[in-house]
C-alpha cells in the first residue's frame, strides 16, 4: 500500500494538462488522418465530499474526460493526481503548464519521477499496481438498459465488483449485496432477477449499488438521470444525495441538465469543445455567470412557468468539429460578445476575400488587378494577385477594403487583421497570433477563461 | 462469543448454499421459458423433436452388439424387402441391404457414427471459432486484422476439393476427415463470434466491469461471451444438417476405403447403389431418408432458435 | 379543427394485449398549440401515430374512438382492417383485412403530409440515408401540392428590372448567407431555375453587364411551356383531392346527397384525366420535358422553406445526405419539410429530446415563430414540461393510456388540479426554483404502471397520496372543471374532497 492510501488529503481527484485524442483512420492503410481533440488540455480537481458538476453539450468531451479520471482509457498527455494534498496539486498544476509551454507536445511521465508526485499520479502506474485504486473510484452510465449485464442475475452482478476487490468470502459477499439492495431501495427478492425485469428507474438503482459495492470514495456519476422520466428522476437524485450524506462520498456529476446540477453541485466547471471554460461554486455561476458560453447555456434551459419567459440568448450555428477546433478561444465563432482579439485566424476570413477582391462585385476594388489565389500561412492570409506586382498603392486600397468590411456586420474577422503588408510581390493580411484566453480567478474560486476579463500580463 | 460466531458462520454457508442453488434455479427457470418458447412454434417443436429422437438413437445404438449383422448365408446376402413391401421378410422392418445387412440395426449404427463425427466437427469448429473470434473481437488492432483476413483464406478454399487434397497426402480415415473439416469450419464462428463481440463490447456493463478491476479474461468469457452465444447455437444446429450430409458424401464417393461394411449412411447408400437399387428401392430410400429427416430437424431447430433467443421477442 | 374521441389503440404482444391509448379525448382549436405531456409508455406517441394512421398492424390496430378532422372521421372506413380472433389455444391473433386497409392507407395519404404533418423525435430514421434532403423534401410537394407548383408555373411572368435590381444584390452581397438567401428569393420570384442562377452568380472574374445580359437570356429560355400539361396536372390533383374528401364525409356519415352526386362525378373526370396523365408520363422523355418545371419550381419552394427554419444557406443544404448535417440541422429539415405542405397540423412528438439546451432553445424559438407566420395547429407531445410551459396553449396530461387533465397552460402550471399533474410540477428541478440543497426533491411514488396489467379504477390510485377507496374500484371520467379545463379524478367530482374548490382562472 502506499503511503496516501491511509491519509485522507484535501482533493481527491485532480487533473493536470490532460489530453485526449482520438485517431481519425482513413484510406486504404487505415493510416491516421486527424485527430478528435476530444479533450484537450484541462485542469480539474474535485475536492474530498463535494460535488462536481461537470457540464456542456454533446461532443464537448465531458464523457471522455469522466473515463479519463477513471482510468478507463489512457490519457494522450497529462496526468490523473487521487487524493492528494492541496499544494501538490497546484504546484503540480503550475509546473505542468510551465513545461507545456516550453514543450507543446509533451506525453504522460510513465513510472515514477522522483517529483514527489509519485504516489498521487495514478496515470503513471502499470495496470497491476493501480488496480487497489480501481475500487476507490467508480462509475455510474447513463443509461441503465445497456450498463448492466443482461446474462446476469442481479446478486451476481452486484457481488462481482465485491469479490474481485475485497477480500470477503462469497457468504459475506452475499450478505453485503442484500444490504446494499436495501440501501438503494430496492427489495431483497429482486436478487434474484435478471435486468430485464426491471423498469429504468430499478435499473439505475442497480447500476448505482454495483458502483457502491467495492466501498469507493469517488463516484462519476456520468448522465444519471438523463434516460428516466421526469418522476423517477427525482427519486435517483434524493437517492444519490442520500447515499453522499450517509457516506460521505465524493461525486462528479456529468450532465447537460442544468436543473439537476444546480440541485446537486457544490461547484461546477463548463466545458466547451475539449476545454473548461468556467469554473465557480454553484450559486455563483448561476447568479453571476462571466462567460458568455455559460451565459448562452444557461439562457436556453426553458422554465417550467408560462408566466416568466427568460431573455434567451441564441447561439448561432452549430458546435465546431473537435477535428480542427477555432484558434484562439474556441468559442469566438459563435460568441456574441466576440472581440477583434479572440482568435480570429485567416481561415475566419478566407471565403470572404475572394469576394471581397472581386472587382465586379465590389467597384472599389476596381483598380486591383484580378486576385489569383488566397492562400493561408499560419495567422496570415496572402493574396496574390496574378502574375503583377502589387504596388504601395494597391496595398492602400487593400487595407481600405479591408478597414471598410470590417466596420460591416459580420466583420470582426476582418477588425482582427492587424497589418495590411506588401512582400514578395503579394499583399498578406496578418492576423494576431492565436493564444488561448488564460484562467483568470475573478473571485476566489470562481475562474473563467475569457479575455473579457483582465488578463494577466505576460 | 465464540459460540455465536460459529453460530452465525453455520448460518452464512447454510444462507450461502442457499443462495447458489436459488440463483441455479433461477437461471433453470429462464431456460426453461426458452423451451417452452420453442416448444410453442410447431415446427421448431418436430425439430427439436427429431433431433432429440436421432441422440436417442445415436446413444442407444451404442449399446447394441457389434457384429451380429452380417449374414454368412449367401443366399441370404442379397437385399430382402421390409415385411410390408409385399413378398417380404417377415420380422424385418426396413428389409436388408447388400452384404445381408438388416438395415434398420445398420441405419441406427450409422446415426451413432455420423452424429457423433459431425458433432465433433461442428462443436470443435464453434469452440476454436468462439475463442479466435472472442479474442479478436476484444483485443482488436493487429491481430483481429491477421485473424480475419486468414479466415477470409480458409473462405476461398473449396471444401471437398480440400478435404480430398488432405486425404490423398495424408491418409484416407475418418481421423483426416475430421481434421480437414475441423480446419475449415471455425472461421465462419470466428466471424460470427467477433462481429457479436463487437457489438456486446459498446455495451457500458462492459466498462463498467472493468471500472470494477475485472481482468480481460474475466470480461471476455464472464460479460462478453455468453452475451454471443445464441447465434451461435443457431449456427451449430444448422451446422449439424450440413456436416453429415458432406460425410456421408465423401464416404459414399469412397473417401474412406471400407471393405466390407461400414455402418455409415453415405456406404449404406452406397451399398444401395451396387445392388441394383430399382429392384431394391428400399436399400437407398431409407438411409436417404434418416439423413433427410435429420436435416431437415436441425434445420426447423435452428430457425426456431434463432426467433426464441431473440431478445426482443422474449420481454 | 382536430377533434380525438374515444381513441383505443391496443398492441398484440406475446405476453397479451396491451392498450397504449385506452380512450383519449382532446380538442385543438383552429392555430392552437396544444402539449400533450406524459411520461415515457403513457401512450402519447401512440396517440399520435394513430391521428396519422401510421400504427404498425400488427402487432397494433386502433381498436374504436373516432378522430374528427375538419369535418371528416379520419378513422371513418378503417374499422374492419384488424380484427382479433382466438387463434389457437385461445391465444388472441390479429387477422387483416388487405383491401381495406389498403384502401384506408391510400386515402389517408393524401391527408398526411398536405393536412397533417408528423416531426419524430429521431429526424434520422424518418429521411432517407441515400437522398439529398432537399431533394427529399422536394419529392413530398410534387406529390402533395401539385395545384400550388402548377398554378405558380401558370401564372409565371416576364423578367423585370425590380428583378434585375435584386440579381444585382445578390451578386455583390459581402456575406456569404445573405447572398445565399438573395439567391433564393430571386429565384422564387422571377421562378427561374436555382442552378442555372447559382452559376451565374458564383463565376468570379465576370463583368456584371455579362451577368445580367445571361440572366435576361436564361428567363428568355424558361418561358413556361406546356401549359396543357400543367394544367391536367392542377385539375387532376383538385379532383382527386375532392373525391376523396367528399366520399370520406360518406363513410363518416355527415354527407349530403350533393356530396354523394358529386362525388362520383368528380371520381369519374379523374379517372377520365389520370388515364391520359398516365399515358403521358409512360414515355420517358415526355415525362423528363414536362416534368421538369414542376421539379424546378418544387425545388425553388424547398429553398424557400429552409430558408423559414432560418438554415443559412439553404441552396447548399439542399444538396446534402442527411448524416452530413447535425441534429440541431436534421430537426430544421425535418420541420422545413413539415411545413412544405402548409399543413392545417403539424404533429411534433419530442422533437427537441435527443438536441442539447442551447440547439433546443433555437428551435423551441424557431417553432415560436413560425406559429405566429404560419396558421396551422400544433399538436406538441413531450416529456418535459418546461417546454410546454414556453410554447403552448393548452395543455392534455396522459398517464398510463389516458389523459387525466386538460387545460389552459397558464392554469395548469398556477394550479394543477389532478394529483398526478401535481406531483409532476412539483418534482421537476427547475433552474429557478430555490430548492434547499439538503431538502430531499418531492417525487411521485412508485413506477409507471404496466400497461398489460393496468391498476384497477384509476390507474394512478396506487401512487396516489389522496387516494381513497372509490379510485381501486371505479374509474374516474374525464369531466369538465369550471370553463375550460377537464379533470379526471374522483376529488373533483360529486362528494369529492375538493368538488367545491374553483380554482383560480379556471
Amino acid at each position: 500500500m502506499l503511503p496516501s492510501d491511509r491519509q485522507a488529503h484535501e482533493i481527491l481527484v485532480g487533473a493536470v494538462g490532460l489530453k485526449k485524442h482520438f485517431p481519425v483512420k482513413g484510406g486504404v492503410l487505415r493510416r491516421t488522418i486527424a485527430q478528435v481533440r476530444a479533450v484537450d488540455g484541462v485542469d480539474l480537481f474535485v475536492r474530498r465530499g463535494e460535488t462536481l458538476a461537470l457540464v456542456g453539450e454533446s461532443g464537448c468531451g465531458k464523457t471522455t474526460l469522466g473515463r479519463l479520471l477513471l482510468r478507463l482509457i489512457p490519457p494522450t498527455s497529462g496526468e490523473v493526481l487521487f487524493n492528494v494534498p492541496a499544494n501538490l496539486y497546484a504546484s503540480a498544476r503550475d509546473r505542468w503548464q510551465r513545461t507545456a509551454e516550453e514543450d507543446g507536445a509533451m506525453r504522460s511521465p510513465k513510472g515514477p519521477q522522483g517529483d514527489g508526485l509519485d504516489p498521487y499520479a495514478i496515470t503513471r502506474l502499470r495496470t497491476r499496481a493501480f488496480k487497489p485504486f480501481r475500487r476507490r473510484m467508480q462509475p455510474v452510465f447513463q443509461d441503465p438498459f445497456t450498463s448492466l449485464d443482461p446474462r446476469m442475475l442481479v446478486k451476481d452482478i452486484l457481488a462481482e465488483p465485491i469479490l474481485i476487490n475485497n477480500q470477503m468470502t462469497r457468504p459475506e459477499a452475499m450478505e453485503r449485496v442484500a444490504q446494499l439492495l436495501q440501501e438503494v431501495g430496492l427489495r431483497p427478492d429482486h436478487l434474484y432477477r435478471f435486468p430485464h425485469e426491471f423498469s429504468g428507474g430499478q435499473r439505475q438503482r442497480i447500476a448505482i449499488a454495483r458502483a457502491l459495492a467495492p466501498e469507493p470514495e469517488f463516484l462519476l456519476l456520468d448522465e444519471p438521470t438523463s434516460a428516466l422520466d421526469v418522476s423517477v428522476q427525482a427519486q435517483i437524485l434524493n437517492l444519490l444525495k442520500d447515499i453522499q450524506r450517509r457516506q460521505g462520498l465524493t461525486y462528479l456529476l456529468i450532465t447537460h441538465n442544468l436543473s439537476v446540477v444546480r440541485h446537486m453541485a457544490d461547484r461546477v466547471a463548463v466545458m466547451y469543445l475539449g476545454r473548461i471554460v468556467e469554473e465557480a461554486p454553484t450559486r455563483e455561476l448561476f447568479e453571476s455567470p462571466l462567460h458568455p458560453y455559460t451565459k448562452a447555456l444557461l439562457s436556453a434551459v426553458p422554465v417550467p412557468d408560462p408566466k416568466r419567459r427568460r431573455e434567451k440568448i441564441l447561439l448561432p450555428g452549430d458546435v465546431p468539429s473537435p477535428v480542427d477546433p477555432p484558434t484562439g478561444c474556441r468559442f469566438h465563432t459563435r460568441c456574441n460578445a466576440v472581440m477583434p482579439h479572440c482568435g480570429w485566424s485567416p481561415r475566419d476570413a478566407a471565403s470572404a476575400t475572394a469576394y471581397l477582391f472581386d472587382s465586379s462585385r465590389n467597384p472599389h476594388a476596381s483598380t486591383l488587378p484580378a486576385l489569383s489565389e488566397v492562400s493561408m500561412e499560419g495567422n496570415r492570409l496572402r493574396l496574390l494577385f496574378g502574375g503583377s506586382r502589387p504596388s504601395e498603392a494597391q496595398r492602400q486600397v487593400v487595407a481600405d477594403l479591408v478597414r471598410g468590411r470590417a466596420a460591416e456586420a459580420g466583420g470582426m474577422a476582418f477588425q482582427a487583421i492587424r497589418e495590411v503588408v506588401l512582400e514578395e510581390g503579394s499583399i498578406v493580411l496578418e492576423f494576431p497570433p492565436p493564444l488561448e484566453p488564460a484562467w483568470v480567478e475573478v473571485s476566489p474560486g470562481h475562474s473563467v477563461a475569457c479575455y473579457l476579463y483582465p488578463q494577466p500580463q505576460a | 462469543m465464540g459460540a455465536h460466531v460459529e453460530v452465525r458462520r453455520g448460518i452464512r454457508s447454510a444462507s450461502g448454499r442457499a443462495e447458489l442453488w436459488r440463483g441455479l434455479r433461477r437461471r433453470l427457470d429462464e431456460y426453461s421459458l426458452t423451451l417452452r418458447l420453442l416448444l410453442k412454434r410447431p415446427l421448431a417443436a418436430a425439430g427439436l423433436l427429431i433431433t432429440l429422437l436421432y441422440v436417442g438413437i445415436a446413444i442407444a445404438a451404442s449399446f447394441l452388439p457389434d457384429r451380429d449383422v452380417l449374414q454368412t448365408n449367401f443366399t441370404t446376402a442379397y437385399p430382402q424387402p421390409p415385411w410390408w413391401w409385399g413378398n417380404g421378410t417377415p420380422g424385418s422392418w426396413f428389409g436388408t441391404t447388400y452384404p445381408g445387412i438388416d438395415l434398420g440395426m445398420a441405419i441406427f449404427k450409422a446415426i451413432r457414427i455420423d452424429l457423433y463425427y459431425s458433432s465433433i466437427v461442428v462443436l470443435g469448429g464453434a469452440i476454436v471459432g468462439m475463442l479466435v473470434g472472442l479474442v479478436a473481437g476484444y483485443k482488436g488492432g493487429l491481430f483481429d486484422e491477421g485473424l480475419m483476413r486468414s479466415t477470409d483464406v480458409a473462405y476461398s478454399i473449396p471444401f471437398l476439393v480440400f478435404a480430398i487434397a488432405v486425404a490423398y497426402v495424408i491418409s484416407r480415415d475418418f481421423t483426416t476427415l475430421n481434421l480437414s473439416l475441423l480446419i475449415l469450419w471455425w472461421p465462419p464462428y470466428a466471424r460470427l463470434v467477433r462481429s457479436q463481440v463487437l457489438a456486446v463490447k459498446a455495451n457500458m456493463f462492459v466498462e463498467a466491469a472493468r471500472a470494477a478491476g475485472a481482468s480481460d479474461l474475466r470480461i471476455m468469457f464472464r460479460h462478453i461471451l455468453p452475451n454471443t452465444l445464441a447465434p451461435v447455437f443457431v449456427q451449430v444446429s444448422l451446422d449439424l444438417g450440413v456436416v453429415i450430409q458432406i460425410f456421408a458424401a465423401l464416404i459414399f464417393i469412397g473417401f474412406v476405403p471400407h471393405s466390407g461394411y461400414l455402418p455409415e449412411l453415405g456406404a449404406l447408400i452406397f451399398y444401395g447403389f451396387g445392388s441394383e437399387p430399382t429392384s431394391y428401392p428400399w436399400t437407398i430410400l431409407f438411409p436417404g431418408l434418416a439423413l433427410v429427416i435429420f436435416t431437415v430437424g436441425v434445420n426447423l431447430l435452428g430457425d426456431g432458435l434463432r426467433d426464441v433467443l431473440d431478445p426482443r421477442l422474449r420481454r | 379543427m382536430l377533434s380525438v374521441q374515444g381513441l383505443q389503440t391496443e398492441f398484440l404482444t406475446p405476453r397479451g394485449v396491451i392498450r397504449a391509448a385506452d380512450g383519449v379525448d382532446f380538442d385543438i382549436q383552429e392555430g392552437e398549440v396544444l402539449g400533450l405531456v406524459g411520461e415515457s409508455g403513457c401512450g402519447k406517441s401512440v396517440t399520435a401515430l394513430s391521428i396519422m394512421y401510421l400504427i404498425p398492424t400488427p402487432p397494433g390496430r386502433i381498436a374504436s374512438g373516432a378522430i374528427w378532422f375538419r369535418g371528416i372521421n379520419l378513422l371513418a372506413g378503417s374499422e374492419n382492417e384488424a380484427t382479433v380472433r382466438r387463434g389457437l389455444g385461445g391465444k388472441p391473433k390479429l387477422v387483416r383485412n388487405d383491401t381495406a386497409l389498403r384502401r384506408h392507407r391510400a386515402r389517408m395519404a393524401k391527408i398526411r403530409g398536405r393536412e397533417v404533418s408528423m416531426i419524430f423525435q429521431e429526424p434520422m430514421s424518418s429521411l432517407n440515408p441515400v437522398l439529398p434532403v432537399g431533394y427529399q423534401i422536394a419529392e413530398v410537394l410534387i406529390y402533395q401540392r401539385r395545384k400550388v407548383i402548377c398554378d405558380r408555373l401558370l401564372a409565371r411572368r416576364e423578367i423585370t428590372d425590380e428583378d434585375l435590381e435584386l440579381f444585382k444584390e445578390a451578386v455583390t452581397h459581402p456575406d456569404a448567407a445573405q447572398r445565399e438567401r438573395l439567391l433564393a428569393d430571386f429565384c422564387l420570384q422571377t421562378a427561374l431555375p436555382v442552378e442555372k442562377v447559382a452559376a451565374i452568380i458564383d463565376r468570379s472574374g465576370l463583368q456584371m453587364e455579362e451577368r445580367l445580359a445571361r440572366i435576361r437570356r436564361l428567363s428568355e429560355r424558361t418561358k413556361t411551356r406546356h401549359a396543357w400539361f400543367l394544367r391536367l396536372a392542377r385539375e387532376l390533383d383538385v379532383l382527386e383531392s375532392e373525391w376523396i374528401t367528399r366520399e370520406w364525409r360518406v363513410l363518416s356519415g355527415v354527407a349530403s346527397s350533393e356530396d354523394d352526386r358529386r362525388r362520383l362525378a368528380a371520381q369519374a373526370q379523374f379517372r377520365s384525366r389520370q388515364a391520359l396523365f398516365r399515358l403521358v408520363m409512360s414515355i420517358p422523355v415526355l415525362r423528363r420535358i414536362l416534368m421538369r418545371p414542376i421539379e424546378e419550381e418544387a425545388r425553388r419552394r424547398v429553398l424557400e422553406q429552409l430558408k423559414n427554419v432560418r438554415i443559412s444557406e439553404p441552396h447548399k443544404v439542399y444538396n446534402e445526405y442527411p448524416h452530413e448535417l447535425s441534429g440541431g440541422m436534421q430537426q430544421r429539415v425535418m420541420i422545413a419539410m413539415a411545413l412544405a405542405c402548409d399543413p392545417a397540423l403539424m404533429i411534433a412528438d419530442e422533437p427537441t429530446t435527443s438536441l442539447d439546451v442551447t440547439t433546443q432553445a433555437q428551435i423551441l424559438t424557431l417553432v415560436r415563430d413560425l406559429r405566429e407566420r404560419i396558421h396551422s395547429s400544433i399538436l406538441y407531445i413531450t416529456h418535459d414540461l418546461a417546454v410546454i410551459a414556453e410554447l403552448c396553449d393548452r395543455v392534455a396530461v396522459m398517464y398510463a393510456g389516458k389523459i387525466v387533465e386538460e387545460a389552459p397552460v397558464g392554469d395548469l402550471f398556477a394550479h394543477p388540479l389532478h394529483p398526478y399533474t401535481e406531483g409532476l410540477l412539483e418534482s421537476i428541478v427547475s433552474l429557478d426554483k430555490e430548492v434547499p440543497t439538503d431538502a430531499p426533491l418531492p417525487t411521485i411514488a412508485g413506477t409507471v404502471p404496466d400497461l398489460l396489467s393496468p391498476p384497477s379504477g384509476c390507474r394512478f390510485h396506487p401512487r396516489c397520496k389522496y387516494a381513497f377507496a372509490r379510485c381501486k374500484t371505479e374509474e374516474p371520467r374525464l369531466l369538465p372543471q369550471g370553463e375550460s379545463r377537464r379533470v379526471a379524478c374522483f376529488l373533483y367530482e360529486e362528494g369529492g374532497s375538493r368538488a367545491t374548490e374553483r380554482p383560480a382562472g379556471a
